[in-house]
């Protein structure tokens, strides 16, 4: 049984139809890249995959549940870096990631933590509250977030954005950790790189409408 | 004749007239439009001003609410002195002379002198400066049984000097550091009289000394004229020297605070300056989590309200100026200022709440444990409206049921107010003269406000019984 199952997707604003009939299925340790041009309905697959938006017909199914946004369980399983993400203003880099471990069962989560922010480069950025990050750091501390909680899908909107050369290649690596683990990653992206090295799929969705 | 390398200044009266003549010009129809549009809410407008000529010229002529023998002129000092040291903050916060980003895109790179450009915004900020202060020391003048118009006139005199004072501070370093330090020193003379009005220590030789014979207030308001006119000399020499960095420096200021009148939501501008100040925090100590669960979400409120230590300065303040207010107002008003000052102390409180409230995407990263960040936050928030409630509850006496009321009430309200959803504009709309309004939008916008309201009724009904 794939992880997730997406049956005859249609999402539609208005008279335009941005995703007209979509299948595509995740399986445990495969990624999943979703390619086409802007305007092309990657992220509003993503968003209809994470619960966010609902699609105008179709069905989408994770472990052979239909995904509800409400649910808990669903929401357990599938971590998502979509849009921008928030932080907790007030509380420093270390600190947001350890109680976010901590809220997902963690025993250690100051050792934990400390060990993810060195793997992504954010190991000197530890003691700074969020605003005084640059994009850059904010949007790997955003990624170090999603692999920072327990999940069986990862859902992943443009994750090379903002990155430099040493960010992309610790997301390309990380994203091969996450199917080398046995979870599905679906990703969209621009980067012709990024997508060979770690898609095993690709799904493309043309031209904009 | 223009030599090479150096471009013609236009002069003033041409380049008025290059903007009014891009400006699109208006048939006589739609202009008849605007007028019917703008008829009705002008109305109303001119009513109401005419309804409060009478109130306005009583207020100026007739005694006050203060009750005999109370010590109404330190009362007054207090409150202006409070008033005009939040006004220096403000003002040196925001600007004080600002400007949008299309103005000094556009028009502040063209040749032409800055003092015309910016002359008009300069004398804006004097006059709504002096109309704002005018009002409320009227209205603290005559809470406190002073005669008005002394008390009015020096108000607005500082009040324009501290605006054309923090102009001046806008150009030179020097200025802005003696603005700063003026205004904290202003502040805190003020909670220090107040403090004086609530424990009794000097109130009676003070209360007496500031009751100054008519020919020394005379000297003092002279003095401040004086003081006030080379201050607004200054500032308006300064406007030539304003750059454009700085015209920009309280721009994201008025922005969110524009943001947060028009979606009316006051997080919109707190949560901007809790970013700013986390900007300039730059490195703090992180605190270590370590375990179980409960520790932790303990341990993270805790980081969050030692890294604001302004808000136990800001309790402090509130309770002495509580305080200080009671020897002068009745138990009903004592009740209500007690309600609001504690609902704007407990609502910083329930950053956690809002920030969960207000983006999902965060709320998602917890789950399913964000219920419990969730009622840590509101514990804390019932803490803080307890400890408020400790503090006022002796001088306000009403028992456990005006307790219970303000423990609970306030910790309600803060929570409706924090966890208000984004709004929701899809509802039945109204035309109104300002455009079509949705008629489900009040109810979103007031959820928490509302019930303070309520809540202050509550407390009204039962001190007054």
């Amino acid at each position: 049984m794939p992880l997730l199952a997406i049956t005859g997707l249609r999402r539609s604003f208005g008279e335009a139809e941005v995703l007209s009939g979509i299948d595509a299925e995740v399986r445990s340790g495969e990624a999943v890249a979703v390619v086409g041009p802007n305007g092309s309905g990657k992220s509003t697959l993503l968003r209809c995959v994470a619960g966010t938006d609902r699609p105008s017909a179709g069905t989408i199914r994770l472990c052979g549940q239909p995904v509800r946004e409400r649910d808990p369980r669903m929401r357990r399983s599938v971590a998502a870096v979509l849009d921008d993400v928030e932080f907790f203003a007030d509380l420093a880099v270390a600190e947001h990631l350890a109680l976010l471990m901590s809220a997902h069962g963690d025993a250690t989560p100051d050792a934990h933590a400390a060990g993810l922010l060195d793997e992504a480069g954010l190991a000197g950025a530890a003691d700074q509250l969020p605003a005084g990050l640059s994009s850059g750091q904010r949007r790997r501390l955003a990624l170090v977030t999603c692999f920072a909680r327990p999940r069986l899908l990862v859902l992943l909107d443009e994750p090379e954005q903002r990155l430099d050369q040493a960010g992309r290649r610790w997301l390309t690596g990380r994203l091969l950790a996450e199917k080398r683990e046995g979870r599905g990653v679906l990703f969209a992206s621009h980067d012709r790189g990024l997508v060979k090295a770690v898609a095993d799929r690709v799904i493309d969705l043309g031209a904009a409408p | 004749m223009t030599r090479p390398g150096l471009a013609t200044v236009p002069a003033r009266v041409p380049l008025r007239r290059l903007r009014e003549g891009s400006r699109p010009r208006r048939t006589r129809r739609g202009l008849l439009a605007d007028v019917v549009t703008w008829a009705a809410p002008a109305g109303v407008g001119v009513a109401l001003a005419i309804g409060a000529v009478g109130p306005l010229i009583r207020l100026l002529t007739q005694a006050g609410w203060a009750p005999p023998g109370a010590p109404g002129h330190l009362f007054v000092v207090a409150a202006l002195l409070l008033v005009l040291g939040g006004l220096a903050q403000l003002l040196r916060s925001a600007g004080p002379v600002t400007a949008s980003s299309a103005f000094w895109f556009w028009l502040l790179s063209a040749p032409v002198r800055r003092r015309d450009l910016l002359r008009r915004r300069y004398f804006a900020l004097l006059a709504v400066t002096a109309v704002l202060v005018c009002a409320v020391a009227g209205l603290v003048a005559h809470t406190g049984s002073v005669p008005v118009l002394p008390a009015v006139a020096a108000a607005a005199l500082a009040a324009v000097a501290l605006a054309a004072g923090t102009v001046c501070g806008q150009v030179w370093e020097m200025a802005d550091h003696a603005g700063h330090v003026a205004g904290q020193a202003i502040r805190a003379a003020g909670v220090l009289a107040f403090g004086s009005l609530a424990t009794g220590v000097g109130r009676a030789d003070l209360n007496s000394a500031l009751r100054a014979p008519p020919g020394v207030a005379v000297i003092a308001l002279e003095a401040l004229a004086v003081t006030a006119v080379a201050c607004c000399a200054a500032g308006y020499r300064a406007l030539d020297r304003i750059d454009v960095s700085v015209l920009r420096r309280g721009q994201g200021l008025w922005t969110a605070g524009h943001v947060a009148v028009a979606s009316m939501d006051v997080f919109m501008l707190t949560e901007f300056l809790a970013d700013q100040r986390a900007r300039q925090a730059g490195r703090v100590r992180p605190m270590r989590m370590g375990a179980p669960f409960a520790a932790v979400l303990a341990r993270s409120e805790w980081a969050r309200l030692r890294r604001r230590p302004y808000l136990a300065v800001r309790a402090a303040a509130a309770a002495a100026v509580w305080w200080g207010c009671r020897p002068m107002l009745h138990g009903p008003a004592l009740a209500a200022v007690a309600v609001i000052a504690g609902y704007c102390l407990v609502l910083p409180m329930a950053g956690t709440l809002r920030q969960l409230a207000a983006n999902p995407g965060l709320r998602a990263q917890f789950t399913p444990r964000d219920r419990w960040l969730s009622l840590t936050s509101l514990a804390v928030c019932l803490l803080a409206s307890a400890v408020w409630t400790a503090v006022v509850m002796p001088g306000l006496g009403g028992g456990t049921a005006l307790a219970s009321l303000l423990t609970a009430g306030l910790t309600a309200a803060a929570y409706r107010t924090a966890t208000r959803p984004p709004l929701d504009y899809t509802g039945p709309l109204v035309p109104t003269p300002f455009g079509d309004y949705p008629l489900d939008l009040w109810r979103q916008v007031f959820r928490g406000p509302l019930l303070l309201a309520v809540i202050t009724a509550g407390a009204i009904a039962i001190t007054a019984r």
